[in-house]
């Protein structure tokens, strides 16, 4: 908690979708910012139950069990984020695919019992991902999969949605100063600090996590990044990584440390910076360059221990 | 939301929160009712509506959505912004500010109610006068009376009515209670349950004007306050399991730690008793959640802890060893080995000795109460059953929570007599 040119600074964090978010509210009135925080979580935790595709009672759950029998109608929510799935699935030829389900669970188990799952195992599972296969009536928010054992993962949009939301949530109570961040994943600054200044977000050093590679100035805009230090462990083999490439089902091969994007859209943000780490730099400079509004900061290797940093339509201070 | 929009909900706010109710209240005691007679066959659709699209209303929207040959063709909010995302649920569905409106539609065969506690009884007695199957949000009512009244209504027009208390159809709970009633926990002599949280219970309010509207929760003319919003699920609960009401309840409540203008208790701490001897001690604050939510159920021959979806067994060492214990999954909770109750493979092991086969995509989908307690309700419709939550099992729980709150208000032990429970 801290005051500055007449704004209490609210700074809150709690457990949701398996990471740390974090609200940060300035507003005159503490009680206020506090109750906008609350139900500004309330919806991160309604959101997290219906997207959690290891609850068995989330409605993602009863998505997947249920929709290969005929239409589901399923909540807004749920609805949205699977349209926004499927036309970024199209932008990005099939980088990011929520239907990716069956190869987490491969991908998943393999790493508990530390057996590398053979070549049948990854077809068999590979065969039961496809966007394709995710039918969607807008006219009812229903869902239908057209091939039995399709599972939806949201794993690499929930929490961008979510950060999403929660603005949203800032905005109707009329909040206009504060920041947003779902664990080190996806962050959006929503106006200025009240010090009248950008807010300022670090992108963490590959090795050194309590270092910067950059630091970049966000006003209304959202900041993603995948890869990175927390998701590679060199103590295990490399095939733990744990994105997996829908299009090999195998985890990702990419020379990337890391891909950050930026954007207005912190579900965009988290989809591209998915699709970008997946897909790697040539991917992610042709994207920027066809669309507008995009910035992408790609960590690359460079040896054992170096790294070099591309800026793509973005200025790094 | 516009200014014209502030201004109407403004308007409706006062005129229609405040004093609809009694508006209501006179059509509730008029003579009109419209026939039960109606029947559905099971690919039939049932047209239905909710009344309330807040928080609560659209939770159960979005579960309702999903039943099979269930229609939702209206929805209706007094706040723009509610009735916006009701609608957004409910594709292709009419939006109303006025409920009466939807009444009056003789296409719509049941209605969905999750409004202001205040508003439940009247909203609920218009309804089945006007044919219509209710499912009503928990608690029951604001008062004993106006409970009373829900279920001799229900009673003379024959329709279904049903209360929110969706931990009677949760499996987890439906397997401790067979258990219980089986007498795997011997004499059951004392229960403690909690629900327990560190938040101010209050929704954010841009415009003073709509404070009552939007925390109804926290104000004594629309609300019974923690008794009624948590306490009433789990003293339903207990009764359920006990299979008896509480004759007699202490308490203490206060506010402590919230004095923000609220006027219902932001802690309470009551101690109910049962005809059979058992004593039951509750307890809901708002300033530490270390606890949470749960129910812990004490006999003499062991222990059961309830939660939703989950509940473990914790035998008193003098107990025998059950059959199956040795095949049940065990789990470390404080240093203490429980059984692990799981509703899809004890009953199996109980019977069969042998290990649950592989289950299918469907049962390895522990379905949300809420949507197990949604089905019920239009299968009751269908097949002219009576709800597990039905009017009778409510009032016991309505019955004990607003007692507790006259105990704590007093200071003072308040007997419950058996008529209390009597329609």
């Amino acid at each position: 908690m801290g005051a500055k040119n007449g704004l209490t600074v609210l700074d809150m964090t709690r457990w949701a979708m398996a990471c740390e978010f974090r609200i940060l509210i300035a507003h005159p009135d503490e009680h206020y910012a506090r109750q906008v925080a609350e139900a500004a979580f309330d919806e991160i935790y309604q959101l997290e139950s219906a997207f959690n595709c290891f609850d068995p009672k989330s409605e993602i759950s009863y998505l997947n069990a249920h929709a290969h029998k005929g239409y589901v109608a399923v909540s807004p929510d749920l609805f949205e984020i699977l349209s926004f799935a499927r036309q970024i699935y199209q932008e990005t030829d099939g980088a990011l695919d929520v239907t990716i389900g069956p190869l987490v669970a491969l991908w998943k188990s393999a790493e508990q019992s530390k057996i590398r799952p053979d070549g049948k195992a990854i077809r068999d599972a590979t065969d039961r991902v496809g966007m394709q296969h995710l039918i969607l009536d807008p006219e009812t928010n229903s869902v239908r999969f057209a091939k039995e054992g399709l599972q939806i993962n949201l794993g690499s949009i929930g929490k961008g949605y979510a950060v999403g939301k929660a603005v949203e949530i800032l905005r109707s109570f009329g909040v206009s100063s504060g920041l947003i961040s779902a664990g080190n994943s996806t962050t959006y600054a929503l106006g200025l600090t009240p010090d009248g200044t950008p807010w300022q977000i670090g992108i963490r050093h590959p090795e050194s996590p309590n270092e910067r590679v950059a630091v970049v100035e966000l006003v209304d805009r959202s900041l993603s990044t995948s890869g990175g230090p927390r998701q590679r462990d060199e103590q295990v083999e490399e095939f733990f990584e744990h994105i997996i490439d829908p299009s090999t089902g195998e985890p990702v091969q990419t020379d990337l440390i890391s891909a950050s994007v930026i954007t207005t859209d912190p579900t965009l943000a988290d989809a591209l910076s998915t699709a970008f780490y997946l897909r790697g730099k040539t991917f992610a400079s042709h994207y920027c360059l066809a669309n507008e509004g995009i910035e992408a900061i790609l960590v690359e290797k460079y040896n054992s221990n170096r790294y070099t940093l591309s800026t793509i339509r973005g200025g790094i201070i | 939301m516009s200014s014209s929009s502030e201004r109407r909900a403004t308007q409706l706010t006062r005129r229609e929160f405040l004093t609809g109710s009694a508006a209501t209240v006179a059509t509730a005691f008029g003579l009109f009712t419209e026939s039960a007679g109606k029947t559905y066959g099971p690919q039939d659709t049932i047209n239905a509506a909710i009344i309330g699209t807040g928080n609560q209303g659209c939770f159960l929207l979005e579960r309702a959505i999903k039943i099979p040959n269930v229609r939702f063709v209206a929805c209706c909010d007094i706040q723009e912004k509610n009735l916006a995302r009701g609608l957004a649920i409910a594709k292709g569905a009419k939006g109303y500010t006025d409920y009466r409106e939807i009444l009056e539609r003789k296409d719509i065969d049941a209605v969905l109610i999750a409004t202001p506690l205040h508003l439940h009884a009247p909203m609920t007695i218009d309804s089945l006068r006007s044919g219509k199957h209710v499912f009503c949000e928990k608690m029951m009512a604001y008062s004993i009376e106006e409970a009373k009244h829900m279920l001799r209504v229900a009673r003379q027009t024959g329709l279904v009515l049903q209360i929110g208390h969706q931990r009677r159809y949760d499996p987890t709970y439906q397997h401790a209670h067979k258990l219980i009633r089986e007498g795997i926990l011997g004499k059951i002599t004392h229960v403690r349950a909690h629900w327990n949280r560190n938040s101010n219970w209050r929704r954010p309010c841009p415009d003073p004007k709509l404070e009552e509207l939007i925390n109804w929760r926290l104000y004594r003319r629309y609300s019974q306050g923690l008794m009624a919003e948590l306490g009433s699920h789990q003293i339903d609960i207990v009764n359920w399991m006990l299979e008896e009401t509480p004759c007699a309840v202490t308490g203490v409540g206060g506010i402590d730690y919230w004095q923000d203008g609220r006027e219902v208790y932001d802690n309470v701490q009551c101690i109910f008793e049962y005809p059979s001897g058992a004593k039951f001690i509750y307890q809901s604050i708002t300033s530490n959640q270390y606890d949470g939510c749960y129910e812990q159920i004490m006999g003499d021959k062991g222990t059961i802890v309830l939660q939703i979806g989950r509940a473990l067994l914790f035998r008193e060492p003098r107990a025998e060893q059950l059959a199956w214990e040795d095949m049940a999954h065990k789990e470390k909770l404080q240093g203490k080995e429980a059984i692990v109750l799981d509703a899809s493979k004890t009953p199996r092991l109980k019977e069969q000795r042998t290990e649950g086969e592989q289950l299918s995509p469907e049962q390895k989908v522990a379905k949300d109460p809420c949507l197990i307690e949604l089905e019920h309700f239009f299968q009751c419709i269908r097949e002219g059953l009576e709800p597990l939550s039905n009017p009778k099992t409510a009032l016991g729980a309505c019955v004990a929570a607003i007692k507790a709150n006259e105990a704590m208000d007093n200071m003072k032990r308040v007997i419950i007599p058996k008529e209390e429970y009597r329609v």
